[in-house]
Order: C-alpha cells, then structure tokens, then sequence
C-alpha cells in the first residue's frame, strides 16, 4: 500500500510493499521478488540497469580501485549479513573512545551519526522547516497585521491595537505573512487565533458604538443592518477594519441563517462567549505542541554551524529501512548465492543525517557532506529533500555542495515522487548551488528565499557533478508518482518494486526513487572501480550520454498541480521527463568509460 | 492415540507394500513419539532390501530466530488464554525453541510485543525467522513455514463488511477444529451462520477449545435458530389498536424489526416496498419499531409510507426489551420470515433480495 507524502515533506518517499492491518502472518504474494536493476531489455525483458552484461563486458579486466560511496539517509544495518563486508573502515580510527584523527568525533569507525547525543540517545521525531521558521520569526511579526497604512499589533494589556514601526526587512514581513501562514500549520493557527482577537477588539471599541448611536435597540438589529457600518469609513484607508467588518458581518449572518431568533444582542454575547475564541486558542496550542517536537536528543544548537562536534556512533536505528535498502542495491554480496546481488564491490560509509519522519536539518546534511568529502568519499547517494528552507542555513548546505564539487566527488540525489514537474517547482537542495548569494539583502530582494530553487529565467551557474535520479519500472515505464522535470531531473533508473536488504537481516520489496538514485550511485561506482581515473563530471557525462534511451515513448503519469493530484492520468513523452530521456545502462556506461 | 497410530501405519502399509502382515509387527507404538513405519520392499531374487522410514509428525515445534530493537515478549496461548510457551526477546538477535509431544489442532494466540495473532497450528514444525519492530508493526519483516492450513484463514476472513452467508469454497478447504476455529475468528453468532460449520465437525474435533466453544455457543443460540415457534408478540399500531402475531397463524409472515433512527433498516424498508404488491395477497408484512420516542416512530412511519402493518414496541432497543430480547437479534434491521404454522423458517435476513427469492419460493406452490 502507498503512503502518500505530502507537499512539505521531507526527502524521502519511500513505498515499502506490506499489509495495511497490523498481522504477524502476511499475505502469500504470487509475485516474485528480484534485484531485477541487474537485468537488461535484450536478454531479460525488462528496463533493468543491465549489471549483469557490464560484468560480462568486464570479465578480462582488472578492477583497479574499491570506490567509498557515502549515503547520507536514515542509517544503514550494517550487521546485515550481505553488507557487513562492505562497510568503510575509518584507517585512523580504533574503538577506544579516544578521537584518533582529531576530527572532532570520538570513535566514527564506521561512518557517523549526526542525530544523536553522546548517551546513546537517537533523534527521531522531527517537525518541517516551514515551523522552524515560524519559531524563528514569531517573536517579529506574530499577530502583526497590516492595515494598508500602517503596522499594528493588540496590546495585551491594554487590549488596544498599538502602532508599531514598520519593520525593517519587509520581504521577511511578507514571507512570514504570506508563505509562511499556508506553509507552517502552527503559522496558519496563530494567525486565525490572533485574527479572532482582532475581531473582538473591533467589534466592541468600535463597531458597537456606532450601531448604537444608528439603532437604539440592540436586539432589533440584524444581520443586514451592518451594512451600515461599511458607509461610515474611516478617514484613511484600513484593510484590516474591511476584512473584520466582512468576517463579523458573515458570522452574524451564519448564526442567524442556522436559529432564525438570532439578533445583534444575542450575537454580540456569544461572541464573548469564550466558544469561538476557546476553539481556536486550543487549536493553536495544539499546533504549538505538535511543531515544538524536533531533533531533541541532540545536545548542539542547529542555528549554529560552528557548534559541529555532536552525534554518536550508531549507525541504525529501527527507521533506517531506506538507507539499508539503499545500501543493498549498491553493495550487496555479490559471491554469496543468498539473497541479492549489488551492483558493485564498494565500502559503504553511513552518514546518519536525514530524519525518516519531518525536514532535515541544513547543518546536519552540510557536515555530512563534508564528512564524507573530509574522509575521501568518491561518490555521495544523498538523501534529503524538502521543499521549504531557510535561506541561512541553505547556505552552509549550498556550500557543502561546492565543497564536494571542488574536490571531484559525484552527488547522486533522488527526485521526490510527488508527481511535480519540477521545472519552475521549488525542491532543495538542487543543482544551482553554483552562484551563492552572500548579501543578506540580496537573499530577501525577490520573493523571499525563490533564489535559492531553480527558475529557468535566471539561470545560475548548474553544479556538475550532480545527478537527479527519479524511479523507472520493469516495463521502462517511470513510477507514476514521480516527481518529472526535463531540466531538473537527468535520468530514469530502476526504482520500482525493487527487491533489497532490510533491517533485520531480512529483504524486503521496495519502490521509490530513492531506489533509483541508489542504482545510478552502483553503477557509477562500478564504472569508477575500473576506470578511477575518470573525474566526477567525467562519470556524470559517462552516464548520462550511455542511457537506454525511451525517446519517443509515450506514458502515463500522474501528476500533482498546485496541491491537488489531476483526476486523469497524463500522456506525456519520455523525454520531457528528463534530460536524458532514458534508463541507466551499466553495460553501456562501461563501454563508454573503457574509450575515455 | 496408539491404536490411531497403529491404524493409519497399516493403511500406509497396505498402499505401499505387498508383505502387509510382516510390517504389522514393526510398528512402534509408543504415546508421545512419532510413529514410525518401515517400509520394506524387497528385490526376492537378489535378496537385497531397501527399507525407507516415513513419519507422521505426533509432536510440536515452534522455533526460530528473531531480530528486534527493543525488548519485546514472544508468547503462545490458547483461546482460553492457557499459556503454551513464553520468552523475553532482548534487542538483537535471538533463538527460541519450544516443543511440545501433542498439540491438539486449533487456532492459538501468537503476540509478540503490541501484535497479536490467531494462527492455526497442527502437529509438525512451525518456524518463525527475521525481523520484528514493536514500535511500527508495519516495518516488521516475518517469514512463517510450518502454517499451511492457516492460510484460508488469511484470505476468507477478509475485512469488515464481510459476506454474512458462507460461501461453499470455504467448506472445500476448511475440516476438522479449522471449521470452529474459523467461526470464532469470524465473530458472526447466528446460529444460521454457525450450523454449516457445526454439522460437518466430528466429535474428535470438540476436543478443540474453538471446538469447544463452538458447541457452547450453538447451545446458547439454540432458542435463537430455525425451525422454532416464533415467540408471539403484541404491540399497537399507529392508532393504538394492538395486534398479536399469533393471529396471522395460517399466513406466511415477514417480521422486519427497524427503527428511525436506522438508516439501513429505512433503506431495506423502501427495497420491499418496491416488490411488497406481488406479495401482499399471500404474506402478511409486519414492521415493528424498537424506537424510544413514538413521535419519531410516527414521523418516520409517515416519510417512509409504509403500507403494511406497522406496529412500536415502546419497550425499545435497549434492555428489558421486549422484541428484542424474545428472537435474540442484536443488531437492526432484523427480518425473519414465519411459515403458516408458526415456525421460523429463516432470519438474520440482511439480503431484500434474498427475501425475494425466499418470499417467490413459498408463494409459487
């Protein structure tokens, strides 16, 4: 059963095959599991990434070199019996609680997790990014509303509404009042908890007493009456007084339309009457309560980079099905006759950074980044995408990014598979961390943070050695769900109903395009295992030219626009789905590197 | 137990081997071990035997191995909650092992951690292997060998709403305890329901606690089954005039128990109406509502134009109830169908189709 993701989410879909009841006994399947990603179209029938030819292709020469291959997700098993042989062993490092190489981390003998604390303890529940913001800003701009003219804000005290200074950055303003308050559900409550507030203060310091020198007798008053009060305006201006005249004339007239002997007097005290206000106060402190959870056994300040040597040693925890899954498809014994084949001989360093539930956090995956970058990682499968992000963290991640490409190592990330063209779709991290906006004044110039996500009318400067992979099936068709772009995505890969390791030393059916970023990540490793010398870009270049390709090929796809998933599935051509227009070929791919 | 044993080895015997008589005395019988058969076919001129042990499993074993985050409990029980084995899991990997001489087939209690299943269980070797996680039952990843006659169960005993007739595929593959062990996971006590399962168990298969409770249940719905006299009744119309279902003896009744509170009920109504005319000559249709407030009775009454006797038990749905308590129906609507001479010839009716076809059937005569 599919698990649908939600628009703000984080990175990671993953769709894992199992029971919708909580059962011990699952269902016989008919169907028969494979690590079909070995399989090729010309000998299997299927839209596999043809490993199993390239190996043939290889069978006379050397493998010159075992590639690290950093995943940066939710944690991998490394106890599973297929991956145990293939994980990276730190050379500097030995388990004596002492931190060796001085990099800061007691004891990363294996790789490292950032979501931890020193006892032990794991982060697990995470909030999105959208909230984080509100934290941050609600101090500067919650319940403040503008009339048209002017700032104003009700004081408690006084219950009046107070003028404030305009604030000093208004496109932060507007980004707290606008995106945030549909982005953040605990910004969408507190806006109509204090919007409530706001009615009140209206209605009885202002509207009554102008009723009541029109009307003498409340209790004569009805709904259509108010009208009145829409004639005698204010002498400047007052959006806010407009919209709660609109907002109280409607109540009014929704109570009376639901008790016919409803009047103004009996309006105005079940107004008071704490039911309305009560509701959305409770709403709002539930919110609050929700959002408040967060990464909470970490023991440093995510606002602060410079507060870097945190986390422990534990590389799995029992959310870490994706990295694990992930890592089989790479990795997994291929000389044992047990289980799955993987698709090269690598070492496998986990980086525990990405929350399986909630938005990452920009620091976590910066120094995970630098992490395996500082520790000669060839190849990073990451995993961590969000839709929402705040603009001076993205820095520290954007940075990250350049970091890796300036020391020719290949970033492998998935699409999200919520059915969203991406071309002009915001989705973060991405390619365009080429150019860096370093003015905090340049950042908030347009639309809040838009620079940092990618817009076909300004093109910035594309980062080379990326790859965005989305999930193909058997057929060569791509997952229905997938996210589509022909320039933010470069290729398909098998990602669907994928057969690997999981937590436990078990295997389990998977499908999501994470899966197909690990199968783009396995093969440029086997490619780089025997031609080291091609450079990150020159592996990008490798595989994505050496593509199966499916141009001209028409399919169906669903897809989601402005939040609302089309009715009818899409016919679109392949080659509008990405650059490439095509699946990943090992075979071809190897044959293209032994020319180079 | 031994004489079974001897009997099923000499039927093996007979089909397998000519030298009937010779075998007999090879037979061990004795209580908690496996019968074991030699079979011993013989090449006469060369004189060279071959002999080949089959074995009819009399014992039980439940092992495996498990790896789990957090500490978690394995337990088996019976229905009767009768604890077979039961262990500490601890974060990691773990091996369990139980054994047990003779298990008596039936459906016991698996739970491990927050997750509870019933699993039919015969004699033989159940294994349990992988990866178990307590906290999102949806991640565990279990593999089970040993359980081939707990299938069925899996895929007959489907989600709520489920068909409330047996369906005929189910008695092909369902015997023995399996058939009440079926009837206690599927949780429908009507005595119709139960009768089919009921009659084809042997008496061996009581010994069963599903069997068990089986047989104890029928017993308490007994007075609730076909081909029983309807227990009379008497309740006022809409005018207050009173009516007894004894004085329709000699008509076919349909009794049909609803409320206005009860939107299938309504709806059921509605569907008889449309075929109530080819009927109403030859049945006597009578509508008594268990509602609490005789003006929403009448309200109801009046939308739904109902044509035919209808009458209120003001004694309503909650106990002391008069209807209800008198033909032991839980839930509404209620339809029952009473021949001429007073006996109930089908109830527990939620089918307007299959009252039809039930109603043509008795009318075509």
């Amino acid at each position: 059963m599919h698990k649908r993701i939600l628009q703000l989410q984080v990175a990671l879909l993953l769709i894992i095959t199992t029971n919708l009841q909580a059962q011990l006994v699952k269902k016989r399947s008919s169907q028969s599991a494979s690590d079909w990603y070995n399989l090729s179209i010309d000998k299997d029938s299927v839209y596999g990434a043809s490993v199993n030819k390239a190996y043939a292709f290889l069978q006379h020469r050397q493998v010159k070199k075992k590639p690290l291959v950093a995943i940066i997700s939710t944690g991998v098993d490394i106890e599973h019996d297929e991956l145990k042989n293939a994980i990276w062993k730190n050379p500097k490092e030995r388990p004596d609680q002492k931190d060796n190489d001085a990099n800061g981390l007691v004891d990363d003998l294996h790789g490292w997790n950032f979501l931890g604390n020193t006892t032990g303890a794991m982060s697990e529940v995470f909030n999105h990014t959208a909230e984080r913001e509100f934290f941050r800003l609600r101090d500067k701009y919650e319940a403040v509303f503008y009339t048209g003219k002017k700032f104003v804000k009700l004081d408690i005290l006084s219950q009046k509404l107070t003028v404030l200074p305009p604030p000093k950055n208004i496109a932060e303003y507007y980004y707290y009042n606008l995106e945030l308050s549909n982005s953040s559900e605990v910004a969408k409550q507190s806006k109509s908890y204090h919007f409530k507030k706001v009615l009140l203060y209206y209605l009885f310091n202002d509207f009554d007493s102008l009723l009541k020198k029109k009307f003498k007798e409340d209790s004569l008053i009805k709904p259509g009456d108010l009208k009145y009060l829409y004639e005698t305006g204010l002498a400047e201006e007052d959006s806010l007084r407009l919209t709660s005249l609109n907002a109280i004339t409607s109540i009014f007239g929704i109570a009376t339309g639901f008790n016919p002997d409803m009047n103004y007097s009996l309006f105005k005290s079940s107004f008071t009457d704490t039911a309305l206000a009560k509701q959305a106060q409770n709403k709002y402190h539930a919110a609050l309560q929700q959002a408040a959870n967060s990464r909470l056994q970490n023991e440093d300040d995510p606002a602060r980079f410079q507060d870097s040597n945190y986390g422990n040693n534990l590389l799995c925890t029992h959310n870490s099905y994706a990295g694990t899954l992930a890592a089989g498809i790479i990795a997994a014994d291929r000389n044992n006759d047990i289980g799955v084949k993987g698709i090269a001989s690598v070492d496998i360093m986990p980086l525990r950074a990405t929350p399986s539930s909630g938005d990452y956090y920009c620091k976590d995956i910066a120094l995970a980044i630098r992490y395996a970058v500082n520790h000669k990682a060839d190849i990073i499968l990451l995993d961590a995408k969000s839709t929402e992000v705040n603009v001076e963290q993205a820095l520290w991640l954007q940075e990250a990014l350049q970091f890796a490409a300036q020391n020719n190592v290949l970033v492998i990330t998935a699409a999200m598979d919520n059915a969203i063209n991406l071309s002009g779709s915001k989705q973060f991290p991405n390619k365009y961390a080429g150019k860096l906006l370093k003015d905090k004044a340049d950042r908030y110039a347009t639309d809040a943070n838009q620079h940092l996500f990618s817009f076909t009318k300004d093109k910035r400067a594309a980062l080379e050695n990326y790859i965005t992979v989305a999930a193909s099936d058997t057929a060569g068709n791509p997952l229905l769900e997938s996210d589509f772009s022909k320039e933010e995505v470069d290729l398909f890969a098998p990602g669907v109903d994928v057969y690997s390791t999981f937590l436990g030393n078990t295997y389990k059916k998977a499908t999501s395009s994470l899966m197909a970023a690990a199968t783009v990540a396995g093969v440029a490793a086997l490619v780089k295992s025997y031609y080291p010398h091609l450079t990150a870009v020159q592996l990008k270049t490798v595989l994505l030219e050496s593509v199966s390709s499916r141009q001209g090929i028409t399919v169906e796809k669903l897809v989601q626009i402005k939040g609302k998933y089309q009715p009818e599935k899409q016919y679109l051509s392949f080659e509008d789905l990405c650059l490439t227009g095509g699946i990943v070929n090992a075979y071809q791919a190897v044959k293209a590197a032994a020319k180079q | 137990m031994k004489q079974l044993c001897l009997m099923l080895a000499l039927t093996l015997t007979g089909l397998l081997c000519k030298q009937l008589n010779a075998e007999a005395g090879s037979v061990k019988t004795n209580i908690g071990e496996a019968a074991t058969m030699v079979e011993i076919s013989g090449d006469a001129e060369s004189g060279i035997t071959r002999s080949k042990q089959l074995t009819i499993p009399d014992s039980f074993t439940f092992k495996g191995n498990l790896i789990t985050f957090t500490e978690v409990e394995i337990s088996l029980k019976s229905i009767s909650g009768k604890c077979l084995f039961q262990q500490q899991l601890k974060k990691g990997a773990n091996s369990f092992s139980y054994y047990q001489p003779h298990l008596i087939a039936d459906i016991y209690l698996l739970t491990i951690g927050k997750t509870s299943e019933y699993i039919y269980l015969t004699n033989g070797v159940v294994t349990l292997t992988g990866y178990f996680d307590d906290l999102n039952n949806e991640l565990s990843n279990l593999e089970f060998s040993g359980i081939d006659k707990h299938y069925p169960f899996s895929e007959y005993v489907t989600a709520l709403p489920r068909p409330s007739n047996p369906k005929n595929e189910w008695f092909e593959t369902l015997s023995g305890s399996q058939l009440s062990a079926f009837t206690f996971i599927y949780q429908r006590e009507i005595h119709g329901f139960l009768k089919p399962f009921y009659d084809r168990m042997k008496p061996a298969d009581f010994e069963s606690e599903s069997g068990q409770w089986l047989q104890r249940t029928m017993d308490s719905l007994q007075p609730f089954s076909s081909g029983i006299v309807a227990p009379d009744f008497s309740f006022p119309d809409s005018t207050g005039k009173v009516f007894s279902l004894n004085q329709f003896k000699g008509k076919i009744v349909v009794l049909d128990a609803w409320a206005s509170w009860c939107n299938p009920c309504r709806i059921a109504i509605r569907e008889v109406i449309k075929y109530y005319s080819e009927f109403k000559d030859k049945v006597q249709f009578i509508s008594v509502s268990v509602d609490d407030d005789k003006n929403k009775w009448l309200v109801a009454n009046n939308k739904e134009a109902i044509p035919w006797l209808s009458l209120w038990d003001s004694t309503g749905f909650k106990p002391p109830s008069d209807l209800k308590s008198k033909y032991g129906f839980q839930f509404i609507p209620f339809i029952a169908v009473i021949d001429p001479a007073g006996l109930v010839i089908r109830r527990d009716i939620l089918d307007t189709k299959e009252l039809y076809d039930l109603l043509k059937k008795l009318t075509d005569d």
